[in-house]
């Protein structure tokens, strides 16, 4: 290979340059043109700023995390409270929507080798359904209050001969359950992933209503849950795309300081400071375009 | 004289040193002695040969020279990773206060600024260490570009924006003869390789790592480069090509002989750990064998480390636990001087054959 010559490297790498850029600034402009796909508002529960680091410290860049979660069938509450992420295996997210998502299912759960076989299934891109302050919400609140029910009738029914340990498990667990409860009547994420498809114009068509529910792309894996002392197959949520949602200015002023907020904010039950209106594009690649403060 | 690449030039000077210390000593053994005319022209070509070369090319005449450069070197290396760095940190402190348009015309702004004071530093520098440096910063600047943008507007992630790192990385690369841009532009196409195998058989591209034998075509790709595109006007650009291979080959086969369950292969993770056992021996020796036929020092070392973690792994995996440690390092220093065995037998074969081609 013989060298160029310096106009041949000036050439390509101005080529190079100038292409990459108009290609990616001409996807934004695309992304953003006529009426946008999606456009909801939501508050302070549903975003949470991204954890900051070492060098990260020094970014003076503000943004914020999509915050959701999923009924699973193991849903309930625990002393622990109420988990929900990326290995939670999702209820609705069966044998036969698994199938309908383009998995490869044949494999019975309950044989040898079904955990290798399934472990190393790949992940799959979907268009998933986030449903906001509906049904799912409306069911996760019940499930706290149901929590907080019957931890306080233990309380009421606790026998007063019972060891000092165990009255102070029971005292700590109903005081646990009234903590739950507030979060999830203040703090807690009233966005949830309610379905899944590969057709998202089937999706936009379903969930029409744009102030509840919002289309967006997402990762899908499987794995084998023990429901009932069977092996059946679920399927996780593994990541929501473009999930990190930049604030330019002037909106950063408006937010900094609540970018800033320690994390653990929302497990004290408090209530949201603000609200942010997104739009999604043709790409799914979203914007915000407006900051209210709440009361 | 253009004809020739700056390592052969470097060798000649290095022959002229090594030719003069040898006619001094032939002289004062009296074995050989010049008249004074012949030595004078003799001395009068070399020093003239000498000054093109070092004109033309910048090379180091003597042993002072070299370990200037090489410190040079050194500061040029250690300078452009700290000031791509500080490019990258500098923004980062400062791009929250700047509204979208300004932000968007710098990012843009940066790699075409870097890339025209680069081509600058390299016309008027002729170390060409300066223009290296710049060539760094611009190449840094970028990632930065197109990552921020990405940041900025949210945009989906691809293995695209790789590929075209790619590209910018071999271009300043092979402009400024820098192996440090080449090993950048290099880890930037193994990244995007590699991502588009994973997509090929259904993984998210983001996830390409967990299945380590994605990184095989970018081995052997980057390993045969250097056989079909010759490289020999750039400074030991065809070594980093053949290591970074290498490396990328090896590793991978280091990760599965020992987790089998993350291979693509359907096969018990035993047989699919020993059938990875036996490729990092097999090739790891054939590569220490290619390189003495071929004769590429940077073949024969790197087969070499690789060949010694797979044995030692395994001696580690096989003894470790059972013997006494002070039998277990008995054994690696048994199979060190086993080594050191083959190769002196090694070295022996290649003398006899030397000798049997100079009579």
């Amino acid at each position: 290979m013989k060298p160029w010559t310096s106009k041949q490297y000036m050439l390509a790498a101005a080529l190079l340059l100038l292409v990459s850029n108009v290609f990616v600034l001409a996807g934004v402009a695309y992304n953003r043109s006529g009426d946008p796909i999606a456009k909801i508002t939501l508050t302070e529960r549903e975003l949470s700023s991204p954890y900051s680091y070492s060098y990260r410290r020094e970014d003076s860049g503000v943004a914020f995390y999509l915050q959701w979660r999923v009924h699973s069938d193991q849903t309930r509450y625990s002393s622990y409270g109420y988990y929900s992420g990326a290995y939670t295996p999702v209820s609705w997210l069966d044998k036969a929507k698994l199938d309908q998502l383009g998995f490869d299912t044949s494999f019975d759960p309950k044989q040898k080798g079904a955990y290798r076989v399934y472990n190393n299934l790949p992940e799959r891109e979907v268009f998933l359904v986030l449903e906001y302050d509906g049904e799912s919400y409306q069911r996760a609140l019940k499930l706290a209050e149901e929590n907080l029910f019957e931890k306080e009738s233990l309380l009421e029914s606790m026998p007063k001969d019972i060891s000092k340990q165990e009255k102070t498990r029971i005292e700590n667990n109903a005081k646990s359950a009234r903590n739950f409860l507030e979060q999830e009547q203040n703090s807690r994420t009233r966005l949830f992933v309610i379905d899944a498809d590969v057709n998202d114009e089937l999706l936009r068509k379903k969930y029409a209503d744009q102030d509840r529910y919002l289309v967006v792309k997402g990762k899908v894996g499987v794995s084998i849950q023990s429901i009932d002392k069977k092996s059946v197959l679920r399927g996780r949520i593994t990541e929501i795309l473009n999930n990190r949602i930049h604030i330019p200015l002037p909106f950063r002023d408006q937010l900094v300081e609540f970018s800033k907020t320690k994390k653990y904010r929302k497990y004290q039950g408090k209530k949201p400071r603000f609200q942010g209106t997104f739009a999604w594009g043709k790409r799914y690649e979203p914007w915000i375009v407006g900051v209210s403060m709440l009361e | 004289m253009s004809d020739i690449t700056k390592s052969e030039a470097q060798h000649r000077i290095d022959q002229i040193k090594a030719f003069q210390d040898e006619l001094s000593q032939l002289q004062h053994d009296d074995v050989l002695r010049l008249s004074d005319e012949q030595y004078q022209a003799v001395n009068a070509y070399h020093e003239q040969l000498q000054n093109n070369l070092v004109q033309e090319y910048d090379v180091d005449r003597d042993q002072r020279s070299k370990q200037l450069s090489r410190g040079m070197m050194i500061a040029s290396f250690l300078g452009a990773i700290a000031l791509a760095a500080s490019i990258f940190l500098f923004f980062y402190k400062f791009w929250g206060y700047l509204t979208t348009p300004v932000q968007v015309v710098i990012l843009v702004l940066a790699p075409f600024v870097t890339f025209a004071i680069t081509v600058y530093v390299k016309g008027k520098e002729k170390t060409g260490y300066f223009a290296k440096l710049a060539a760094m910063v611009s190449f840094a600047c970028f990632i930065l570009n197109l990552s921020m943008l990405g940041r900025i507007f949210n945009i989906t992630p691809t293995e695209n924006a790789l590929l075209v790192w790619a590209a910018y990385g071999l271009i300043l690369a092979y402009m400024c003869d820098a192996r440090l841009l080449l090993a950048a532009g290099i880890i930037s196409f193994i990244g995007y390789l590699s991502a588009r195998t994973g997509t090929w058989s259904g993984i998210y591209w983001l996830y390409f790592g967990e299945r380590p034998e994605n990184f095989f075509p970018s081995a052997i790709v980057l390993f045969l480069i250097p056989q079909f595109i010759s490289q020999r006007h750039f400074w030991r650009f065809d070594d980093i090509y053949r290591v970074f291979g290498m490396i990328t080959f090896f590793i991978p086969v280091l990760i599965l002989s020992n987790f089998g369950h993350i291979s693509y292969l359907d096969w018990d993770a035993d047989i699919i750990e020993g059938f990875y056992q036996v490729v990092g021996f097999a090739v790891s020796a054939g590569a220490i064998v290619l390189g003495i036929r071929k004769h590429w020092p940077v073949v024969i070392n790197t087969g070499n480390v690789f060949f010694v973690i797979f044995l030692y792994s395994k001696f580690f995996d096989w003894w470790w636990d059972i013997m006494p440690k002070y039998l277990f390092f008995l054994v690696i220093a048994l199979t060190a001087i086993l080594f050191l065995l083959v190769y002196k037998r090694l070295r022996e074969h290649e003398l006899r054959l030397l000798g049997g081609q100079s009579s």
